[in-house]
């Protein structure tokens, strides 16, 4: 009987909901199965209202090592073209979404899982964890939006470094470059994100899925902003939360946001 | 010359306005009156050729406490007026053609950080306070912020400045990039004058242009070549460009006229 | 313009798969003229469809990189003809920002004004510890030019690219490097050396997904479905590349691949 855990574990914590990637006899690469499973997994979670933070992971103590490579060997140029084309909808859904993301990272986040984790809102990484834009190695181009979140993090000549050179990068380095949030000490990435995660979890919904709307914009200038300023903040400021968080405000009273 | 002042001040210095936000009662929130005489003393150093620059500062040992939202309820300025006359305050600063430089003390919250980081130069105490306060209620952050912030620290310190809008202290601040430039308490009004001396001895036209295409930032390169085509073009035939020039050969500092 | 010899003012060597670009013009300091642009772009023009160039290596004779702008030619001009003056710089930009081969900039003295852009038009820059850098437009009344409000800010974040930009700040290589404007500093004297070591490693790296990569790049600041594209239309026409099941098989049989370009 083939092995049967589920490449993707799904554990709620409160309103934090944690994806681990579970593929560990393939360092968690993002093999079909992964993808089938991991794909709806953060779709439902995005769309559930209780879930106010997602925080993705590794199994086995390492995130991804990226593509199935297994696979590269029998492909065409519209093959080729068809699976880098079906990564949009899963990056759409990270970047796109109005549910914070925070990647905890230990072990190796390679090719697309450099990807994956480079899309999150907020990155947690193990001050051992490893990035390698690994695609050129094998005569590839980086993919898994790299090319939109890399640069967004870290200065060009360092992004052309790491995009074109597939040079490593620790937790240490990444942290100095700001290309992560947080350093953890090596084991306890997951801990640390878990921590951030409520802090996430605990903020205004709806203002949070606002500014990470706004975010997903970028590039956006001075202009751009003050027009998705008027439109979202006159929603916002109808709605409850708003109006029960002025009250709580000034009557200097902690208030649980209910997302409406 | 000091007219009846709810809100804010302007004191002309040589080549340098000091434009202090003053409305002690709401530790200098963007009420009306701040708002109106902000919006009239700007208009005012647009049209003045003798201001080089701007200090921007807040009196009361605050900064600014951003939206006045204790007119939210009441409607004294409906958010529907509200936004577009924030927004185009900030515009107004924003493309002032003139370099501006903030002076914080004490903190800037919600708005008055907005307000803050639309300047050039930020200079603040080593123990002020930032804040990105909206989401505390429920809002989302405006004024800018988005754009200024996110140049200035990187989009992933901006999202968790803006989502978690928790306190950051000054240091931390620095650190970031959000502020350029830490005071011992009660400094940053004095060397904000300084810094704004430095930028009113620069050539008027080429550090206006300047600033005007920072403020258009992020750009493409067909844009970016473009537009410095034709400012390039307008200072390479300007006198400054020549005193420039003679002042170079000279070993001497330049006298810039602006023209 | 008072020379008119024939004398080369952009020398190109060739160190393997690696071209030398030494810009050379000791008297003036390297600064650039019309004839340095133009004999820049030509041999970038060359190297682009040199298929045994694979990166390319750009430095400054004499100890310095460049001073920037020949000062002594910008006597009295019109706006328009000053705005002909940048769009003729305009071609080093783009021949620079769009080519398909990796750049490294070798900076030894000097990279003021002009010379300050063009080292920024590098892809990865490393410089000598006693490098200094400067927008020095402002200092004479002009603006940054030769594509600085696009490079700069890609690399050094908005509060110091504003000192830079506006008040013409001297930085130092220490602090170029913390602020991110470089990439690596080398020893006096040793710039060009680090820079060929590091040329050597993009010329030793799968070049097609390289250039494609670059290309993408030069359309920066793109949103996010705009790279989604470049990435996706990219490798599609890479997977049947002969480099990439060199790639596949180096990474199978566990050695280092050598990449032919095709």
């Amino acid at each position: 009987m083939s092995d049967v855990a589920p490449k993707t574990l799904v554990e709620d914590r409160g309103s934090v909901r944690i994806l681990t990637i579970n593929n560990v006899k393939q360092r968690n690469a993002l093999t079909m199965d992964v993808k089938a499973v991991f794909g709806p997994a953060l779709a439902e979670a995005e769309r559930d209202p209780n879930v106010r933070a997602i925080v993705i992971t590794g199994a086995g103590g390492t995130f991804s090592a990226g593509g199935d490579i297994t696979l590269f060997g029998d492909m065409t140029p519209a093959k080729g073209r068809h699976v880098v084309y079906r990564q949009r909808e899963f990056l759409h859904t990270m970047i796109r979404g109005e549910t914070p993301i925070i990647a905890a990272v230990e072990g190796f986040a390679y090719g697309a899982g450099f990807g994956v984790a480079m899309a999150a809102d907020h990155i947690v990484a193990a001050e051992d964890a490893k990035f390698c834009a690994a695609f050129n190695k094998i005569g590839l181009m980086p993919d898994g939006g790299l090319l939109y979140t890399l640069p967004q993090r870290v200065g060009m000549g360092r992004a052309k470094e790491m995009l074109m050179l597939a040079s490593v990068t620790d937790g240490v380095e990444a942290k100095r470059l700001g290309m992560v949030d947080v350093l953890a000490p090596s084991g306890s990435a997951l801990d640390a994100a878990l921590a951030k995660a409520e802090k996430f979890a605990a903020a205004a919904p709806l203002a949070i899925g606002a500014i990470k709307g706004a975010f997903a914009r970028w590039p956006f200038d001075l202009e751009s902003v003050f027009a998705m300023e008027i439109d979202a903040q006159q929603a916002l400021m109808g709605t409850a939360d708003a109006t029960e968080a002025r009250r709580a405000f000034f009557a200097k009273q902690k208030l649980v946001f209910k997302g409406a | 010359m000091s007219d009846y002042n709810l809100g804010a001040t302007l004191e002309k210095d040589g080549a340098i306005a000091i434009l202090t936000m003053d409305d002690v009662k709401k530790r200098n929130a963007l009420s009306e009156a701040v708002v109106s005489d902000m919006e009239r003393h700007v208009a005012d150093i647009i049209t003045d050729d003798a201001i080089r620059a701007v200090v921007l500062t807040g009196a009361n040992g605050t900064f600014c406490a951003g939206g006045d939202i204790s007119g939210f309820d009441n409607m004294d300025m409906p958010l529907r007026r509200r936004m577009p006359r924030l927004q185009g305050l900030a515009a107004k600063i924003a493309h002032l053609e003139k370099p501006v430089v903030s002076a914080i003390e004490g903190g800037a919250f919600g708005g008055g950080l907005s307000v803050a980081l639309l300047a050039d130069q930020v200079i603040s105490a080593n123990n002020a306070r930032f804040c990105a306060s909206f989401a505390k209620i429920g809002l989302m952050p405006d004024v800018g912020l988005l754009a200024t912030l996110t140049a200035r620290v990187g989009i992933g310190r901006a999202k968790e400045i803006c989502m978690l809008a928790e306190d950051v202290p000054a240091a931390d601040a620095l650190a970031d990039g959000m502020v350029d430039e830490l005071t011992a308490p009660g400094q940053a009004l004095a060397r904000a004058k300084e810094v704004a001396a430095e930028f009113a001895a620069m050539a008027p036209l080429a550090v206006g242009y300047t600033k005007a295409m920072t403020m258009r930032w992020p750009m493409t390169l067909v844009q970016e070549l473009a537009w410095e085509g034709q400012l390039q073009g307008v200072l390479f035939s300007t006198d400054d460009l020549q005193e420039g020039r003679a002042a170079f050969f000279e070993k001497r500092k330049p006298a810039f006229k602006g023209c | 313009m008072s020379e008119t010899d024939a004398v080369s003012r952009v020398d190109r060597t060739q160190e393997g798969a690696v071209a030398v670009l030494t810009v050379n013009n000791v008297k003036r300091r390297n600064a650039f003229s019309p004839e340095i642009r133009a004999e820049l772009v030509g041999h970038l023009n060359d190297i682009e469809t040199d298929d045994a160039t694979r990166a390319i290596v750009i430095t400054g004779a004499g100890g310095t990189f460049s001073a920037g702008g020949d000062l002594s030619t910008m006597q009295d001009m019109t706006a328009f003809e000053g705005r002909d003056r940048i769009r003729a710089g305009r071609q080093t930009v783009e021949t620079m920002a769009r080519g398909e081969k990796p750049i490294v900039a070798a900076v030894e003295g000097f990279a003021f004004g002009a010379g300050l852009s063009l080292a920024l038009l590098a892809d990865w820059i490393v410089v000598a510890d006693d490098a200094m850098f400067c927008a020095s437009f402002g200092k004479v009344g002009l603006m940054g030019d030769m594509g600085l409000f696009w490079t700069l800010p890609q690399r050094v974040k908005a509060g110091k690219a504003k000192r830079m930009l506006m008040l013409a700040d001297v930085v130092a290589s220490k602090e170029a490097l913390e602020i991110g404007l470089v990439e690596a500093v080398a020893p006096k004297g040793q710039a060009l050396e680090a820079a060929l070591k590091k040329a050597q490693a993009f010329a030793e790296a799968a070049p097609l997904p390289n250039r494609l990569t670059r290309e993408a790049l030069a359309h920066f600041p793109a949103g996010l479905d705009d790279m989604l594209a470049y990435e996706s239309q990219g490798q599609g026409i890479l997977f049947t590349s002969a480099d990439t099941t060199e790639g596949l098989n180096a990474f199978f049989e566990k050695r280092k691949p050598v990449f032919q370009g095709n």
